[in-house]
């Protein structure tokens, strides 16, 4: 049993420049009087009173126009930001495949790397090598997975990334824009696997501008509007709404 | 368009009795404090020992990549220091060089260790942003791959002793046993160092290089090159409640087969209970707060 539950949610993201991050000027804020206007720090509404109950069987699809706070939301749901407003209660193991390169090292080989990935995701050493034969048979990447990353081009990297991502099964998937893999050959390989990988999910939430691949994948949807949810409902609603509002 | 038959299977798994509106209230358990969630953190953070001590291995790896001697460069380069600083003090102080170079071997040494986690323990956080701000993942987590990744460096560094031990016909005693508690007490202030610094300096980038300036004027302050008898009797003080010098003699002490004397373990507890009361407070109230300072 996996879910997700977020109740009041507000969050703000202070940006710091430069005088918001210097010491001094924090020191003497207090001393002197108003240093700057704004103290250096701006403080930007991304996501305003979000409600949401996610439950076992749930793909969300997630709606919205560019900084409308779906990125921030998907933070918040997979537990990267805990929000200073509200509360969120998240169970079940989390995976938010929003980086599949994520801490990569390139002098490392491609071996190790797929190790390091796989311990990532939470498996023991003994797991992460019994995954092996399989992500070399599913990458074609053969004699260059003996070879340090560095070595590779984009396209291998990518196949690696995504290969090593999807190793383990997750509870919960978050995802910002279905992860695809490089080139035309191997985008039917890669669609198989993740249409096994989120199948397989008790619970995904997807932030998308491709419609259709929302209605593909997922069964709910939220649409978000300056930080604040603007509908909610089964995906075709929503979809409908959104696409409305848009043209 | 996307493999359809199995979006069909997706969509079979809609559940419509299920809704996702939620009343206000809907989470029936109180809020953890801040100071639970800190501890789950932790709990949590030492349960992925694999991840980060894979992580502290690979960072030792990096920095010493493609070179023939890799991570043996890290005793390589001490030995050389050691050996050069020496054979200059030794001759600026006039003591001879069998009396000096063991106690300036191991000092600086030790010294490593203490200087490496107050400086890395300043950028515990910025060197894993990537991390943090993309998956969820417990801060303390980064506490440990720090202490690992120092650990490792100062293993290095130790195979030394021995060897100038040897050189110079020096016996190791049942005092040198002592050395193990004191590692393990200086590293456990690392823990706490790294609760305070950490987000401290992830908010505040200015602090970082002021840590490091910090570090550098210690070391002079501190009795690495020079020894507290140098001092003459009226400025022990300066010495004796010199937080640097308290660690520097508990870890050096035991390997040049002495035992350290109360004051120094006395010292460096209080420190300990006072750096964790005061750490665990501050790494409470701010860990939330880290993964939005990056």
């Amino acid at each position: 049993m996996a879910s997700i539950d977020v109740e009041a949610v507000s969050l703000a993201y202070p940006i710091y420049d430069a005088n918001g991050r210097s010491l001094k000027n924090a020191l003497l804020r207090g001393v002197g009087g108003k240093m700057t206007e704004n103290h250096g720090r701006v403080d930007v509404q991304a996501l305003n009173d979000i409600n949401l109950r996610l439950r076992d069987g749930d793909r969300l699809g997630l709606v919205g126009h560019n900084g409308a706070g779906k990125t921030t939301l998907l933070k918040v749901l997979a537990g990267v930001y805990e929000p200073p407003v509200g509360r969120v209660r998240i169970r079940g193991t989390v995976s938010s495949l929003t980086d599949v390169t994520m801490g990569m090292d390139i002098d490392a080989t491609g071996y190790e790397n797929i190790l390091m990935r796989c311990v990532f995701l939470g498996m023991t050493y003994d797991e992460a090598k019994s995954k092996i034969p399989e992500i070399e048979e599913f990458t074609e990447l053969g004699p260059y997975l003996s070879l340090p990353i560095r070595t590779y081009s984009t396209g291998m990297l990518v196949r690696l990334g995504f290969a090593a991502s999807t190793a383990s099964r997750p509870q919960i998937l978050i995802m910002d824009e279905m992860i695809g893999a490089g080139d035309m050959a191997f985008a039917q390989k890669a669609q198989a696997r993740i249409g096994e990988y989120v199948a397989d999910a008790h619970i995904m939430v997807l932030a998308s501008h491709n419609n259709q691949i929302l209605r593909d994948f997922c069964n709910k949807a939220i649409m978000l509007d300056k930080g604040r949810i603007a509908a909610m409902g089964d995906v075709a609603s929503v979809l409908e709404a959104y696409e409305q509002a848009r043209s | 368009m996307l493999a359809p038959d199995l979006a069909e299977e997706n969509r079979a798994l809609k559940n419509s009795s299920n809704t996702l509106a939620v009343e206000a209230g809907g989470i029936d358990e109180p809020p953890p404090s801040r100071l639970a969630a800190a501890l789950t953190d932790f709990i949590d953070g030492a349960s992925r020992w694999r991840i980060w001590s894979v992580l502290a291995w690979f960072d030792i790896r990096a920095r010493y990549r493609r070179s023939r001697l890799g991570q043996f460069w890290i005793t390589m380069s001490m030995a050389v220091t050691i050996a050069a600083l020496a054979l200059v003090y030794s001759a600026i102080f006039k003591i001879e060089l069998a009396i000096y170079l063991p106690i300036v071997a191991v000092s600086f040494i030790a010294w490593g260790l203490i200087a490496s986690l107050l400086n890395e323990g300043a950028t515990v956080f910025i060197e894993s942003e990537g991390y943090l701000r993309s998956a969820p993942l417990p801060k303390s987590m980064f506490i440990f791959r720090m202490l690992i990744r120092n650990t490792m460096v100062f293993a290095h560094n130790l195979v030394l002793v021995p060897i100038v031990m040897a050189l110079f016909g020096i016996t190791p005693t049942w005092a040198t046993l002592l050395f193990i508690p004191a590692f393990l007490l200086t590293l456990a202030n690392g823990v706490w160092i790294a609760m305070i610094l950490g987000p401290l300096c992830t908010r505040f980038r200015d602090l970082p290089p002021i840590v490091a300036s910090v570090v550098q004027i210690a070391f002079f302050a501190s009795p690495v090159m020079w020894f507290r008898s140098q001092l003459g009797d009226h400025n022990q003080v300066w010495v004796m409640w010199n937080p640097f010098a308290v660690f520097l003699e508990l870890l050096r002490e035991p390997l040049l087969g002495r035992v350290p004397g109360a004051h120094w373990w006395l010292l460096a507890l209080a420190i300990t209970a006072v750096g964790f009361a005061v750490g665990i407070a501050f790494f409470a109230r701010f860990r939330a707060r880290i993964t939005y300072y990056l």
